[in-house]
């Protein structure tokens, strides 16, 4: 059985580290801003333990270490939600868990006062999720503090009782009056039976773990695939009330199912990494080699899983400068120095008879050199005609010598590669690389050239490509031209003309009763 | 108890004379008709040329959505993406004529189509406009000569070019309007051409008072003619402020202020004493010279102000002849609007171009109001046919007329000189009704005419006018009687030259039906040629509207030169970007272009202008002379005027249009010699235009933005449909993702799902 | 001369006085309408003048209807006055039904013009 769940191991780092190839981007600064953005307290605090542990989770695997002070407020309302007895199970679970990261300062009694109450609704608890929040609390608080005695006596009853809500494809039922069967709930309960391993006062009966490990086994049955290979649980009924998406379901599968392993020890830690592993993409190749040669006579071995992984880090950027050489003799003209992790404004002006010379070095974390799968140099003129040079590396220092803008005979090239553009070019320094945490995109300053007139059979410069946002982005607001409305002549001038083209019927009628 | 029976006699005479002209006035109106069937006999009852599709289309959505809609109607089906205004652009006699006939004969139950109704509409009209003439010739001359110019206009070849059936044009009806307006001297103001009416009326005014003629009863006819004429021509929109605004209706004021002076000095010359009368004219003379300088000075500077001197360019290129040409190229690319040549007038009036003088020496003998109209009438008409071949059909009526006049009158003198040399009627000469010649018809409802008058005609003061004149002819005509019968020829000469008028007439009705049956029937859409080896029917017209009207959707948008506009809205139902209706330059003139363009250009303009199929008209292959490689200069020419790219040179080698291996290589490259021309070499691998008579330039290309879709079985009409544009890879990719996104919530076990997390 | 000129006047206008003076009523009367309606007209292409012909259908329609009133009066006139000989068989009724019939048309199109 053991071997058997050695193999799902394998099958499930496989998942995990697919997943993670997949989507792998190395953590970076937008990340964190992203982060710190999404959580932002209010008063000091989150709204609520659960919203505080989310919050200090993200920032603790981010590595944020600037994050807002709210250990105060939060450490309160922890030791508000442990003191009081009438608080839910819930809170009490996420505010063990704020616990965990902040360190609180909570007494003993306190902590006894939760493990007693948690021991009680443990007896009787028939819900699922009373279960999970009830055994995840006493784990925390054995956890946080050895004093306390969290033990449980009848770990095998906790397991049985835990164990009756699973359904025979392996879901899970929130609880026994609860027909809808779950996989996210599989991984509640999974997590909550490797609490009951771990809280057991004495070895809990092993056929019951034997019984589990089938039903994981029709679990992973369940397992689905995405185009790009990454594997992945959904829920089945997709209209269920508690409904989870598939990145929350497949997470709490995992949760709950590293945790039961860790706690049947059934687990391989790989610890043979050398010493000398640095930044960088490295490839874990699995592969069976059978020890014993009389075993090659019996065994057939084949197949090798390959995965990728990136160790990332923070790049060290020094000796960065940027010289005007005069061409002849290679002296140098002038010369700046470059801090390439902050800003730049250098200002330089140079002929075609000149070199600039741009260098700067790149070293890992363990202080080997570093070449990053891109290095560009960018001018840019005034005209938006941009030129892009690679920066090459020579050992140690990475440099580009952009040749005399003119030369005699074979350097024309580059003179005309500007197409005779005198003026004010931008200079923009690229540096990235998947593992280099810290890539930049920088501006570095400009430089004034100053190259003679273009012959008549230059090239023109190719025009400009159009910006797609312009092309295919909102246009332009068309203001409509209304008609003006016409002059209407003042009220009363009309009205005095009203008047008086009744005068010729009054007179009419005047002239007719002279008659009569 | 003798004078009783006489009176008895002449009155059973005059009742005799009555029905006999009553059944040959019938005649003629089934004469007139039957004579223009010809086109359905021998091809079918079908819708002709280009514009009465159009009228066609517009009298389909007046029966199918009523009046009230078709004032209001805005066509978007038609130069796309403009529209047009239908309701208010159009002049609505003809619809409205023939929408009611088409109303009234369903009310009646007789179930005819509304095209059949269309169909009939012409030939309908002109028996109709042939008993006008009769009308009026018998005002101007006497029954004889109306009845005679009855026969005349019921077959003149020029009228029957316009009214056979299926030539639902404004024509038809608008010449039954113009003869019958001028019968009844009231302005007709809703069908077209009617600026001719509304100024040879004022000039007729002004000819009587020149002349001494003034009476109070053409002030009465005249001066609520003009303000009631004016007011009702408002009313049409597509007149609307035009009837006051532009010098061609100014003439009509002018005549209404003068003829108000003019009653007003006849009334003061009544009430004064001669004396006192002429002290006041040197009074009025010197003061009102110099008000009149001053107003004439006003209204001078006002119309030279103005850019076009007030006078729209159709008009002005009517005085003009020159003007068109110079500055419009898109009137001036109609056929119709080229001055005619004189064989046209031979072929549309015939014999009557010669006996036109003859009618007018008739009509100076004696003058009178309704003689001098006509007259006047005949000067101006002949005048403006000059200008325009089209105009050649205000023409046929006026020469109807007088032909009749001038021909009835010599039958006069010759059967009356050939009657008193026979001695049997010498005694009773008195009495001269002749006993079998129609021509004694004539001469009693000469008689008859003016106890009709008195009786029946009373209500209308125009008419009395001229019933006044009338009795005033009558009295000294029978003194003249005594004195004509000395005027005899000889007893032999008159016998021959009445041979000879009868040959005159005959060869002319020859001519007329030969005209109808073979040259003014053919409906256009349809073709027939004859050959060795027999008769061959060219549908190809119809086979393409009715491909794109059932292979295209129905938004679809097709370009095509104008000419084509009309009959593709009406028979495919497709909205097209320019049609007949030449009322946007810069529309017709980019469609132009983008014909001119090489294929890449053209494509681009056709794709912003939303177009999916291009449907180009092409003659090579059976020798169509009227396609549009032969009207490709125009468009060039139309094209240039508004985009100057388009230069005419580049398509000329040496100002000489040509398509063969000499032509110009923008030439050779624009699109319409491509989609013309595209796998021509494949019908007998030479690639010979039979229309221009030559191999072709270019024989093997490819279209690389534009694809064939359709071409007619005789090659007459080819579509071809615009290529789309290449998918962008990018756009592409995008789409998928979103695509992707909003799938995360479908039904599971349908498709493999993308990672959302990716 | 210019004596001789304003004697000429001054015995034009007492015979016109003289001559009209022997009008008979009903005709005065419709001359005044004349006057009245050409008055009218003249007021409104005042004020056309001044203010400008915007609403051009309105404008043309009030002047339209004074001057085809007057129009019509002056038809009606002539037929009535005894003296015209041309119209002697025409009994005064029917030329004021022809009056009232025209303008009836003529205002039914004066009130549809008038938008």
């Amino acid at each position: 059985m053991a071997r058997n769940l050695g193999g799902f191991l394998v099958l499930f780092l496989a998942i995990a580290i697919c997943e993670a190839a997949s989507i792998f981007q190395p953590i970076s600064d937008s990340h964190r801003s992203a982060a710190l953005e999404l959580f932002s307290p209010t008063d000091g605090s989150f709204g609520s333990l659960e919203d505080t542990y989310e919050a200090l989770r993200t920032f603790e695997i981010l590595g944020i270490k600037k994050r807002p002070d709210i250990s105060t407020a939060s450490c309160q309302s922890v030791s508000e939600t442990l003191g009081s007895s009438t608080s839910s199970l819930k809170d009490v679970f996420h505010a063990l868990k704020v616990n965990n990261i902040l360190k609180c300062k909570v007494n003993d009694e306190t902590f006894q006062g939760v493990a007693k109450r948690l021991k009680a609704v443990l007896n009787d608890a028939s819900s699922l999720l009373d279960f999970y929040y009830s055994i995840g609390s006493l784990v925390l608080i054995k956890d946080q503090n050895s004093e306390v005695d969290v033990l449980l006596h009848d770990a095998d009853g906790v397991f049985r009782s835990i164990k009756a809500l699973s359904q025979s494809d392996g879901r899970w039922r929130y609880s026994s009056n609860n027909p809808e069967s779950s996989t996210y709930a599989a991984g509640l309960a999974l997590e909550a039976l490797a609490g009951t391993v771990s809280l057991a006062s004495s070895e809990i009966d092993q056929s019951l773990i034997v019984t589990l490990k089938n039903d994981i086994v029709k679990l992973f049955d369940s397992i689905e695939k995405y185009d790009d290979g990454s594997f992945y649980f959904d829920e089945k009924l997709v209209d269920a009330r508690e409904h989870q998406g598939p990145l929350s379901t497949t997470s709490s599968v995992v949760r709950g199912f590293t945790a039961f392993a860790s706690v049947t020890s059934g687990i391989h830690f790989l610890d043979v990494l050398p010493k000398s592993v640095d930044v960088g993409n490295y490839k874990f190749v699995f592969e069976i080699v059978l020890h014993d040669s009389e075993d090659k006579n019996v065994y057939a071995t084949g197949g090798q899983t390959q995965v990728p992984v990136f160790v990332t880090g923070l790049i060290k950027i020094d000796n960065a400068e940027i010289a005007v050489l005069d061409s002849d003799h290679g002296s140098v003209e002038t010369q700046k120095k470059l801090d390439l992790a902050g800003e730049n404004a250098v200002s330089l002006s140079a002929n075609h008879l000149q070199k600039l010379r741009l260098s700067f070095r790149l070293a890992t974390p363990r202080g080997n050199i570093f070449k990053p799968h891109q290095a560009f140099l960018k001018l840019r003129h005034e005209t938006k005609v941009e030129h892009i040079f690679v920066v090459g590396n020579s050992g140690k220092q990475f440099e580009i010598i952009l040749v005399k803008f003119l030369g005699s005979t074979d350097f024309l090239g580059l003179v005309e590669k500007f197409f005779y553009l005198s003026g004010r070019y931008d200079i923009e320094l690229t540096v990235g690389d998947a593992v280099m945490e810290n890539s930049f995109l920088r501006a570095v300053g400009h430089v004034e050239l100053d190259l003679p007139e273009a012959p008549e059979k230059a090239p023109r410069p190719p025009p400009l490509a159009v910006d797609p946002s312009s092309r295919y982005g909102p246009k332009a607001e068309i203001t409509h031209i209304f008609r003006s409305p016409e002059k209407r002549p003042p009220q009363e001038l009309s009205l005095a003309f009203l008047g008086l083209t009744l005068l010729p019927l009054v007179g009419f009628l005047i002239g007719v009763s002279f008659f009569y | 108890m003798a004078a009783s029976e006489t009176s008895n006699g002449t009155a059973l005479r005059y009742a005799f004379g009555n029905v006999l002209s009553f059944f040959i006035l019938l005649l003629i109106g089934v004469l007139a008709f039957s004579i223009r069937l010809f086109s359905v006999i021998k091809y079918e009852s079908v819708i002709h040329e280009f514009d009465p599709y159009f009228n066609y289309r517009v009298t389909q959505y007046l029966t199918k959505n009523g009046i009230y809609d078709f004032w209001n109607w805005f066509d978007d089906r038609t130069w796309y993406p403009l529209g047009r205004v239908i309701g208010g652009t159009v002049y609505p006699g003809l619809t409205l004529t023939a929408g009611t006939l088409y109303w009234i004969l369903n009310s009646l139950n007789i179930p005819l189509s509304v095209e059949t109704v269309c169909v009939f509409t012409a030939p309908i009209f002109s028996a109709f406009a042939s008993w006008a003439t009769y009308l009026l010739t018998k005002e101007v001359k006497g029954a004889g000569a109306g009845l005679t110019a009855a026969v005349l206009l019921a077959m003149v070849p020029s009228y029957i070019s316009r009214s056979v059936a299926g030539s639902y044009d404004n024509e038809a009806v608008a010449i039954f309007a113009l003869i019958f307006t001028f019968f009844l001297y009231i302005k007709v103001c809703s069908w077209g051409g009617y600026t001719f009416i509304i100024n040879l009326i004022p000039m007729h005014v002004l000819l009587c008072i020149v002349t001494g003629r003034y009476s109070s009863r053409l002030y009465i006819a005249y001066a609520p003619l003009v303000v009631l004429g004016t007011l009702l021509a408002s009313l049409v929109p597509v007149v609307g402020f035009n009837a006051v605004l532009t010098s061609e209706h100014f003439g009509s004021f002018l005549v209404f202020i003068i003829i108000h002076v003019v009653a007003l000095v006849y009334y003061i010359k009544g009430i004064l004493s001669p004396k006192m009368f002429k002290v006041a004219v040197t009074l009025v003379l010197s003061i009102g010279l110099v008000v009149c300088c001053a107003v004439i000075a006003v209204l001078v500077a006002l119309v030279a102000s103005s850019p076009t001197k007030g006078w729209s360019g159709r008009s002005l290129s009517l005085l003009d002849p020159t003007y068109a040409s110079k500055y419009i190229p898109i009137i001036a690319s109609v056929s119709e609007h080229q001055p005619p040549t004189w064989p046209s007038y031979f072929m549309d009036i015939n014999v009557l171009a010669f006996l036109v003088p003859a009618g007018i020496i008739a009509c100076f003998s004696p003058l009178s109001d309704a003689s001098s109209f006509v007259v006047l009438y005949i000067v101006t008409s002949v005048y403006f046919s000059g200008v325009m071949v089209r105009l050649m059909l205000v023409l046929a009526p006026a020469a109807c007329i007088m032909s009749g006049i001038a021909l009835s009158a010599s039958f006069d003198v010759f059967t009356r000189s050939i009657k008193f040399q026979l001695p049997g009627v010498k005694g009773n000469s008195q009495v001269d009704a002749g006993d079998t010649s129609s021509e004694g018809v004539v001469a009693q409802n000469e008689v008859a005419k003016t106890d009709k008058n008195e009786e029946a005609l009373k209500e209308r003061p125009s008419k009395k006018n001229r019933k006044k004149e009338k009795e005033h002819v009558e009295k000294p005509s029978v003194k003249a009687q005594t004195k004509k019968r000395l005027l005899v020829l000889p007893f032999e000469a008159s016998i021959i030259a009445i041979l000879l008028l009868i040959l005159l007439g005959a060869f002319y009705v020859v001519h007329s039906v030969w005209a109808a049956a073979e040259a003014y029937s053919a409906p256009s859409i349809v073709l027939t040629s004859y050959s060795h080896d027999g008769l061959h029917v060219f549908d190809d017209f119809r086979e393409a509207y009715s491909w794109l009207s059932h292979n295209t959707e129905v938004d679809d948008k097709v370009a095509s030169w104008w000419d084509y506009g009309y009959q593709t809205t009406a028979m495919a139902n497709r909205t097209v970007i320019v049609d007949n209706n030449t009322w946007n330059n810069t529309h017709i003139a980019t469609v132009g272009t983008a014909m001119s363009s090489p294929e890449k250009a053209a494509w681009e303009i056709f794709d912003s202008l939303d177009v999916k199929y291009v449907l180009v008209v092409f003659g090579g292959l059976v020798g169509y002379p009227s396609d549009d490689i032969n009207k490709f200069l125009w468009m060039v020419r139309i094209g240039g005027g508004v985009f100057p790219h388009i230069k005419e040179p580049d398509y000329l080698r040496d100002g000489q249009y040509r398509i063969d291996s000499q032509a110009t290589p923008t030439m050779l490259n624009c699109l319409m010699y491509k989609l013309s021309y595209y796998r021509f070499v494949e019908t007998d691998g030479k690639a010979f235009d039979r229309v221009r008579r030559t191999e072709i330039g270019k024989k093997h290309f490819k279209l690389t933005h534009f694809e064939e879709v359709f071409t007619t079985h005789h090659w007459m009409v080819r579509i071809y449909k615009l290529k789309p544009q290449k998918n962008r890879i990018r756009g592409k990719a995008k789409k998928s993702r979103s695509k992707a996104s909003s799938t995360t919530s479908t039904k599971r076990g349908e498709t493999q799902r993308k990672n959302p997390w990716h | 001369m210019v004596k001789t000129t304003s004697k000429d006047t001054q015995a034009l206008f007492h015979s016109l006085r003289s001559a009209y003076a022997t009008t008979p009523t009903n005709l005065k009367i419709i001359d005044l309408y004349v006057v009245f309606s050409v008055f009218t007209a003249l007021i409104q292409v005042v004020y056309m003048a001044i203010v400008g012909s915007f609403p051009f259908n309105s404008f043309l329609s009030g002047v339209l209807s004074c001057i085809g009133t007057a129009v019509l009066a002056v038809c009606l006139r002539i037929q009535v006055n005894k003296e015209n000989k041309e119209f002697k068989d025409l009994p005064p009724e029917r030329a004021f039904a022809d009056f009232v019939l025209c303008n009836l048309v003529l205002h039914l199109v004066i009130m549809n013009f008038l938008g």
